[in-house]
């Protein structure tokens, strides 16, 4: 079954094209890589389908409904969240709160129940901190709950970071770069966290220039190159593959 | 000495501006910067002073519509403007301030335009007039001094309402809600993504600061018993983002303490006559240099806190 379906996207910034009818859909449960040279494309295709970006034309279908047009807020609300390649954490929160806030369109106390701390809001607040205990413990993090976000190390900012975006219950994970600046040994770390993520059946997405990561972790691969979707299919078929090949070395000719 | 009137009213000025300066802390959770709570103030007060004058409402009447009236136009702002930010949200409220001091002006069947509107009741005298008509109450304050127990009663209103609201802001603070706010306020986009509805809260928190700085001014109008357009142009709403800012504007404890400083200060310095302002100014300056966050930030109110439990414990202890 396909979870994520991206119909014909197709976006210019003044003029210049980032994305040209760019189709591409990803079934439940699978690692799907994209990869490309920088400005392929490759995260403005992440900011369409999360709707933070508007495509001028063409679709983006989550879970069989059509999402085009609706802020990134409901996108998140029905089950997609995503990581950021420059990561963007709430510096100046805990760990614990920054994973909390993840679980804010799952939980529901508003200002009023939160002014007179219902019972209902007390025990809704209790469970979150569990809960975001779970996915802190789940990231290897548990013991800075906490300690200020800003305080993490590089390597563990992004682990922050998909806990986060776990803690929205997401079952499609849209990760860019999440190996970005890591050394081998936490990239190992990623790669595990990633297998794991996936065994509990949630749909990753992952944009990466890591080809050992993408080639080892993921079932299938599209590669973008000048906003155009020019392969395909699994890592060995794209490896060999004679547009890619040209696109990330350049042709005998050029 | 409590009872002496002059101090009594620095108090009440105190708790005013203490909530003024809490209108700003809440805009400001989400990181929106505004200028309006002069006019937003003026709004409440005129309100609540024409509901009460003119139309013979009782004074909580009053207030409670001068600050909702206030929290409406907050909305009305808020709608179009939310999609500035920073310096050019700031300069958009300004100007809506001085729309406001303007209308004040012209519309003077409403407002009594330049001269001021006079004989709005007074908070304290009201009750005390309830209170003496009580065979109780007439036996226990005939033998006090009116004008002392008037500004006490008022006092004593006053500082219950700033505190229930400084209240408020601190339990929302620590909440589903309050997290929303304080990640709107260090990443839009990422508060965005993790399912918060941005605008939303954006238009929440402001008017939030509408309401409180309408209630403010409404219940200045009551205290004062005297408005007029020059107590709300734009450099009371600067003295009132000073209140906040100098306090720190990242804790609920900021403002309380910003306005209790600047609103002591002038009085404290009235020895300096002419050169009090001068002085003032420079107090301002000299701790915006050496502590640009404010007096109270994070750690201090961690610190605070940590002091009132300890001293909790004990008092619980010796029990």
């Amino acid at each position: 079954m396909e979870v994520l379906k991206l119909v014909n996207i197709c976006k210019s910034f003044g003029g210049v094209s980032a994305l040209n009818g760019v189709s591409l859909s990803v079934k439940k449960g699978e690692i799907y890589g994209i990869i490309g040279p920088n400005g392929a494309g490759k995260t403005t295709l992440f900011n369409v389908a999360t709707a933070s970006v508007r495509p001028d034309s063409g679709n983006v279908v989550v879970n069989d409904e059509d999402i085009t047009g609706l802020p990134p807020h409901a996108v998140t609300k029905r089950g997609m969240a995503r990581t950021f390649q420059n990561i963007r954490l709430f510096n100046r929160m805990t760990l614990q709160e920054n994973v909390m806030v993840g679980m804010h369109c799952r939980t529901g106390s508003g200002v009023l129940r939160s002014v007179l701390r219902t019972s209902g809001q007390r025990s809704e607040e209790r469970e979150a901190k569990i809960r975001a205990m779970e996915l802190l413990d789940f990231v290897g993090l548990s013991k800075y709950f906490g300690k200020k976000a800003g305080i993490l190390s590089y390597g563990q900012q992004r682990k922050l970071e998909i806990a986060r975006a776990l803690a929205t219950s997401a079952s499609i994970l849209l990760l860019d770069e999440p190996v970005a600046g890591m050394n081998e040994s936490e990239t190992e770390d990623v790669y595990h966290l990633l297998t794991a993520i996936a065994y509990r059946g949630i749909t990753i997405v992952l944009i990466e220039h890591d080809m050992g990561l993408v080639m080892n972790l993921c079932g299938r691969v599209a590669v973008l190159d000048f906003g155009e979707l020019i392969a395909a299919g699994t890592p060995s078929e794209i490896k060999v593959h004679p547009l890619v090949i040209e696109a990330y070395l350049g042709s005998e000719r050029g | 000495m409590f009872l002496n009137p002059y101090y009594l009213q620095i108090g009440s000025f105190i708790a005013i501006n203490a909530l003024l300066g809490l209108g700003v802390y809440v805009t400001l959770s989400t990181g929106q910067l505004s200028l309006g709570s002069a006019g937003f103030m003026g709004i409440g007060a005129y309100t609540s002073a024409i509901l009460t004058a003119r139309y013979n409402y009782s004074i909580p009447v009053g207030v409670v519509f001068g600050a909702l009236a206030a929290a409406l136009s907050g909305v009305l702002i808020a709608i179009p403007s939310l999609r500035l930010r920073g310096v050019y949200l700031a300069i958009v409220t300004l100007g809506f301030g001085e729309i406001l001091r303007v209308a004040f002006i012209r519309l003077e069947n409403l407002t009594g335009g330049a001269i001021g509107f006079p004989g709005i009741p007074k908070l304290g005298g009201t009750i005390l007039e309830r209170l003496k008509a009580s065979s109780a109450g007439a036996r226990i304050f005939s033998s006090m001094n009116g004008n002392a127990l008037e500004s006490l009663l008022v006092f004593a209103i006053l500082l219950c309402i700033t505190l229930m609201s400084a209240a408020f802001f601190a339990l929302q603070a620590n909440s589903r809600v309050g997290r929303a706010f304080s990640s709107i306020e260090m990443d839009e986009t990422a508060a965005e993504s993790m399912g918060i509805n941005v605008y939303y809260y954006k238009v929440l928190s402001f008017t939030q600061g509408a309401f409180v700085s309408g209630l403010a001014g409404a219940l200045y109008g009551h205290v004062a018993s005297y408005v007029s357009p020059a107590d709300f142009t734009y450099h009371r709403a600067v003295e009132i983002l000073v209140y906040a800012i100098l306090g720190g504007a990242g804790q609920v404890m900021g403002p309380l303490v910003g306005a209790s400083i600047l609103t002591t200060l002038p009085e404290v310095l009235r020895f300096m006559s002419g050169y009090r302002h001068v002085l003032y100014g420079a107090i301002i300056v000299l701790s915006m240099i050496y502590r640009p966050q404010g007096l109270i930030d994070s750690e201090t109110s961690d610190w605070l806190r940590k002091v009132f439990r300890r001293k909790r414990f004990i008092d619980g202890g010796v029990k």
